[in-house]
C-alpha cells in the first residue's frame, strides 16, 4: 500500500504551526489526528522546527544599515550608467580606427614600388579604385624621382614604414579597446530574476 | 553565538563619500531611500537567513545579501505590490545562491559547533520530542539545496505554493509533491515521533 502524500487536515495543522501555537494551543482532536496521520505528523514536526529556527536566527542576525546598502547600490548604478553612456564612444573609436587602417593600407599600397608588388588581376571590380589610389599616393613622389632619386627612395620607404606603423597602431589600439571592454564586463550569469 | 558585525567600519567598501554623487547616482534606482529603508528593515534579516540556509556560509550570506539588494534596486521592473517586491528579491537571492553553488562549489550548510547557541533548543511537538538546533542544522545540511529552499520558504516564511514555484523556478503543480517529499525526508532525519496508528 502506498503512503499517503496529502491529508485533508494539513491546512488546519499548518495554520496553527504558522501562528507558533503548535501543539499547546491546538485543538485536542487535531493533535490526536496528527499523532496518527503520517502526513500531519511530519508537517507538525518540520513546520514547528523550521518556524522556530527562522524566528531564532532572524533575531540573532545583524545586517548592515540600509543606508550603506543604498549608497553602494547608487554608486553601482552610476557606474552602470557611465558604461552605458560610453558605449557610443566605443563604436566611434572602432570606426575611427578602421578608417585609419584603411587609409594607412591605401597609402601603403600607393608607396610600395610597382616592381615589389606582384601583378594584380586587372579584371576585378576594385581594380579602378586600386589604380586611382595608387596614382594619387604615388604621383608626388614620382615627380621628384628624376631629379632627386635618392630622396625619393627615402621618402618612399619612409612612407611605407609610416603607413605600416599606422596600420599596426590602429590594430593594436583596437585590440586594447576590445580587451579592456571584455575585462570590465565579466560574464555574470547571476542576475536573471523573473 | 557570535554574530558577524556587518555594521563595523570597513565592513562595506564604498567608492566615494561624496553625498551629492550618491544623490545623483541614486536617480537610477527605482526606490527612494526612505522607501528602501522600510523595505530593507522588513526583509533583510529574513533574506540573510534564507541565504545562509542556502549557502551554509556566513560571509557568503553577507556578500550575497548586499548583492541581492543592489541588483534589486537597479532592476527596471514596475512592482505591483510589496508581495511582488519580496518575491522578486527572493528570486534574485535564489539565482545568486544557485550560481554561487554552481561556480564556486560551496558546500551547503557546513555547521560548526560554535555557530550554534547552546541555549537554543527548539521544542518540537511538546514534550514528545526535543530537537536540538544542532540536529536540525545537520539535518537541513544533508538535504539537497532545492529541498532546503522549498522547506525554508514554506515553513520558515509561510510562503504559498505559488510563491515557492516563482522563487525556486519550478511549476506550481509540482510544489506540493516535492514539498511533501522534502518534508518527509527531513522528518526522517529528525527522527519523527512514532504515531499511534
Amino acid at each position: 500500500m502506498s503512503r499517503p502524500t496529502s491529508c485533508p487536515r494539513e491546512d488546519e495543522v499548518m495554520d496553527v504551526v504558522s501562528l507558533g501555537q503548535w501543539p499547546d494551543r491546538a485543538d485536542d482532536e487535531l493533535r490526536r489526528h496528527a499523532t496518527s496521520c503520517e502526513v500531519c505528523r511530519d508537517l507538525a514536526l518540520v513546520g514547528v522546527s523550521l518556524h522556530q529556527l527562522s524566528d531564532v536566527m532572524s533575531s540573532e542576525v545583524r545586517v548592515p544599515d540600509a543606508s550603506l546598502v543604498w549608497r553602494r547600490s547608487a554608486m553601482l548604478a552610476r557606474d552602470e550608467a557611465a558604461e552605458r553612456a560610453s558605449a557610443p564612444m566605443l563604436v566611434a573609436h572602432v570606426w575611427a580606427f578602421v578608417l585609419l587602417a584603411v587609409v594607412g593600407a591605401a597609402w601603403l599600397a600607393g608607396l610600395i614600388p610597382a616592381s615589389v608588388v606582384p601583378a594584380l588581376p586587372s579584371d576585378q571590380w576594385w581594380t579602378p579604385l586600386g589604380e586611382r589610389i595608387r596614382s594619387v599616393a604615388a604621383v608626388d613622389i614620382d615627380a621628384f624621382a628624376d631629379r632627386w632619386a635618392g630622396l625619393a627612395v627615402v621618402l618612399r620607404w619612409g612612407g611605407v614604414g609610416l603607413a605600416a606603423l599606422i596600420v599596426a597602431a590602429a590594430a593594436a589600439w583596437l585590440l586594447v579597446l576590445v580587451t579592456d571592454k571584455n575585462e570590465e564586463r565579466p560574464a555574470d550569469p547571476a542576475n536573471r530574476p523573473a | 553565538m557570535s554574530t558577524r558585525d556587518l555594521t563595523a567600519p570597513g565592513a562595506l567598501a564604498l567608492t566615494s563619500d561624496d553625498d551629492s554623487a550618491v544623490a545623483e547616482a541614486s536617480r537610477a534606482l527605482h526606490m527612494d531611500e526612505a522607501a528602501f529603508r522600510g523595505f530593507y528593515d522588513r526583509t533583510a534579516r529574513m533574506l540573510w537567513v534564507y541565504l545562509y540556509r542556502m549557502l551554509g556560509d556566513r560571509s557568503a550570506a553577507d556578500d550575497l545579501l548586499q548583492d541581492t539588494y543592489s541588483r534589486f534596486l537597479r532592476a527596471r521592473v514596475a512592482f505591483e505590490s510589496e508581495t511582488h517586491r519580496r518575491r522578486y528579491l527572493f528570486q534574485i537571492a535564489t539565482n545568486l545562491s544557485r550560481d554561487r553553488h554552481r561556480y564556486h562549489a560551496v558546500r551547503p550548510s557546513h555547521v560548526s559547533h560554535d555557530e550554534v547557541p547552546e541555549a537554543a533548543e527548539l521544542s518540537v511537538d511538546g514534550a514528545a520530542s526535543l530537537t536540538s538546533r544542532l540536529q536540525l542544522e545537520q539535518a537541513l545540511g544533508s538535504l539537497k539545496p532545492r529541498e532546503r529552499q522549498m522547506l525554508w520558504l514554506a515553513y520558515g516564511y509561510g510562503a504559498s505554493h505559488l510563491e515557492i514555484a516563482d522563487v525556486v523556478g519550478i511549476r506550481a503543480n509540482s510544489v506540493k509533491t516535492l514539498l511533501h517529499r522534502a518534508r518527509r525526508k527531513l522528518a526522517g532525519l529528525l527522527g519523527r515521533p512514532e504515531g499511534r496508528s
